[in-house]
Order: structure tokens, then C-alpha cells, then sequence
């Protein structure tokens, strides 16, 4: 499955899910977990240069120390840096490996790193979740959640998030648009019951709505207030995003949704 | 050696009769549907569900019903995912075999799906719809 926030993106097994989602675009922390003793772990922070990057292992090496010491146990680590990138590992009551990487993107360092409570092997998933890494060059960003899957203008800043099952929601905050981008699963269910347009405007919140169809789905227009809502058969799900802004440079897209 | 329990651990465990169960145990549990259930399906694809009040609650309820005269049985309706759930709570397939059904039907992701079913069978067992029938670890 693909996970995409704050500009980075990358592929993970099916059966792991976002557990943690803190910070935000300078510094922030996601924690995908799996059902088992396996998670996978993604720690950004903006940094001057490339060659901050033994500085940041080593303060991060310092809080595994810390909070080896508290459990009674000793920490052992290893790292081997190449060109772009160190690579390291540790063990302790669990285990973990990882590697950290400098974006010449954005300027931010990414921590990589899968990690398990016992002694199963990690560096499978790490591999994994290591190939498929990418930070964004382009001016739009994936965001990639529980089946939510849009790509927006870049610099937007989450500022609420709802994860239900069935139901994702993420609400944005730039200086001009306030955009909320949803994914509702069971969409071929949902139209069983109600017809598009009715469904759209009360699940949206644009009852004042004009509404057009169009061969990529609805478009709803009312006063400052912009949304588009899509069925995508092939994942039995509706997606929607609503752009409050009274600028005209805000609108949907339709390739806002991938 | 005999389990200690906290104040809160008991009051919590007399308040919540939920069985709380291990998620490799309930990967492997098949749920059953109730003899005494009535189900009847209609043509939307829901099922209306129909049980003695008897075995609702603590069956006071049941009680009450029989002396006052009134209807002595509960419907509940499912709608088109929850009937899908409920044909094949038959005892033979799993909760992993239902999921993966669930997966293919409505296309759902993994975590979803198990997520959504484990709500929706708790939710079925505590009112007594269904039996989770589990195999013990050893």
C-alpha cells in the first residue's frame, strides 16, 4: 500500500497501518504498525546540509542509550555511511534497522527504519520501505492514507485527521483555502442507496450546491465554497475534496485525485 | 500462581462482560449464527434478524414481555455488507477465510476490513446473534 504525507511517499505492506502521525513538515514522526511485533518508522527534520547527518544518528543513538538504560539493558549499534545516505542498526530489548538519508529537495534528513519488540529479522521491511522512499521534487504532493490517495498544492499543513473504518479525513490549512479531502469505502453500496448528487451534497456540506456532471464525476459550486466527488470503481470508493477559499486560484482539480 | 487484580481491574471486569481475545486466536475463530435466530432475507440484499428477548440482556426484558402479553422477540436489521457478514457466520468459515471474502467483495484493504468485521461480529456477539467459536492455545 502506498503512504504518502508531508511530501514524502513510500510502499508498505498491506497489513500495516499509519498507528502514530505527529509534527509536521520541518519535524514530524509516522509510525506504521503491523499486526505483529514489526512497525515501520519515518522521522523527518529540516537540516542545513548532508553533513549534519552523524550528528542526527548520533543524538538519536544517545535516546536509544537512554531509554536502553531504563529498561536494563545494553544497546548495540552499528552504522556504515556511503555517499548519500548512512545505513545503521541496533539492538536492545528489540531491534532495528534503518538508514538516514539527506533530501536535497526539501533540506530535511529521514530516518528510515523498520523495527521489531523481539528478534525477528527487519531488515526485509526495511528494504522494502527504503526502495520505494521518495521526497517530492514536484509542486504537488501525494497525500496517501487508509485508501485515501490525493495529490494537492504543495505547503499544505494537516490540521485535522479522521480515521474511521470506511472512512478517511484529512482537513488542510494554507493561508487562502481551508481543503478537506475524503475517501469513503463501500461506494458501490452507498449509490445503491442514494443517487450521487444527494449523497454528495449532504456528505460534503454544500446543500446550496450547483451541481454538474462530468465524465470525471460531480462538481459542486456554491459561494466560496468548491468541491469535487469522484466513484472509483475499480476500488469500490468515493473520494471528494472541498476547497473553502475565496480566491479563484483555489479550486479542485481533477488530477488533484490520482 | 493466581492473577492479582487492581480495584479498577475488577470493576472494569463487572461493568465489561466482553471476552477479550487474543488477535491470533481470533484470526482462527469461526463465528456460528444462533439456533434460536430467525433471519429473513429481503430484496435489497438486508436481513432481519429476529430473536427471543429471552436472550437479550440479562432476559428480563423477555420476562416482562411474556406477562405483559407483548412481542417476545427483537429484530435487527442488517444492512447489505452486515447480511453478506451474516451468511457465512455458518461455523465453517474463519474470521481471516471471512475477511479475505470481505476483501474480494468490497474491495477493501486488509487492515479495513478486519477492523470493520471485528466490530461488527463483537457487536453481533454481545447481543448473542452468533457464537465466535475458538480453539484454546495450549
Amino acid at each position: 500500500m502506498r503512504f504518502g504525507w508531508y511530501g514524502f511517499r513510500l510502499e508498505h505492506p498491506d497489513d500495516w497501518a499509519p498507528a502514530t502521525l505527529s509534527g509536521g513538515r520541518e519535524e514530524g514522526y509516522a509510525r506504521l504498525a503491523s499486526t505483529d511485533t514489526i512497525s515501520g518508522q519515518i522521522r523527518w527534520k529540516t537540516t542545513k546540509s548532508s553533513s549534519d547527518l552523524t550528528a542526527i544518528l548520533d543524538s538519536y543513538f544517545a535516546r536509544l542509550s537512554r531509554d536502553a538504560k531504563k529498561q536494563r539493558v545494553s544497546l548495540n549499534t552499528f552504522s556504515e555511511p556511503s555517499e548519500d545516505r548512512i545505513d545503521y542498526r541496533w539492538s536492545a530489548k528489540g531491534q532495528g534497522s534503518g538508514s538516514l538519508i539527506f533530501s536535497l529537495t526539501d533540506s530535511r534528513a529521514f530516518f528510515i527504519e523498520a523495527s521489531a519488540t523481539n528478534n525477528r529479522s527487519v531488515q526485509g521491511p526495511h528494504r522494502q520501505i527504503l526502495a520505494s522512499f521518495s521526497a517530492e521534487a514536484e509542486n504537488s504532493e501525494l497525500w496517501a492514507v487508509f485508501g485515501l490517495e490525493v495529490k494537492l498544492p504543495k505547503g499544505l499543513q494537516v490540521v485535522k485527521q479522521t480515521f474511521q473504518s470506511g472512512r478517511t479525513r484529512l482537513e488542510f490549512r494554507h493561508r487562502k483555502a481551508t481543503i478537506v479531502a475524503e475517501r469513503w469505502g463501500f461506494g458501490e453500496q452507498i449509490l445503491a442507496r442514494h443517487t450521487f448528487q444527494q449523497w454528495a451534497t449532504s456528505a460534503m456540506d454544500i446543500p446550496k450546491a450547483t451541481i454538474e456532471e462530468t465524465t470525471g464525476g460531480l462538481t459542486l459550486t456554491a459561494k466560496n465554497v468548491h468541491g469535487i466527488a469522484q466513484f472509483q470503481s475499480e476500488r469500490n470508493q468515493i473520494v471528494t475534496v472541498r476547497v473553502t477559499s475565496k480566491s479563484a486560484e483555489w479550486r479542485p482539480a481533477w488530477d488533484w485525485l490520482t | 500462581m493466581e492473577a492479582r487484580l487492581g480495584l479498577a481491574d475488577v470493576a472494569k471486569g463487572f461493568f465489561d462482560r466482553r471476552t477479550r481475545i487474543d488477535p491470533e486466536i481470533l484470526r482462527k475463530a469461526k463465528p456460528l449464527r444462533n439456533a434460536f435466530v430467525e433471519f429473513e432475507k429481503l430484496e435489497d440484499g438486508s436481513i432481519v434478524l429476529s430473536a427471543p428477548l429471552s436472550t437479550q440482556g440479562s432476559g428480563l426484558l423477555g420476562r416482562f414481555a411474556q406477562k405483559a402479553g407483548r412481542p417476545d422477540r427483537k429484530q435487527f436489521e442488517l444492512e447489505p455488507v452486515g447480511a453478506f457478514v451474516w451468511d457465512i457466520c455458518d461455523g465453517k468459515h474463519t474470521f481471516e477465510g471471512i475477511s479475505r471474502k470481505l476483501r474480494e467483495r468490497f474491495k477493501l484493504s486488509k487492515v479495513e476490513a478486519d477492523a470493520s468485521l471485528s466490530a461488527f461480529l463483537q457487536m453481533l456477539a454481545q447481543r448473542k446473534l452468533i457464537t465466535m467459536m475458538v480453539v484454546e492455545k495450549k
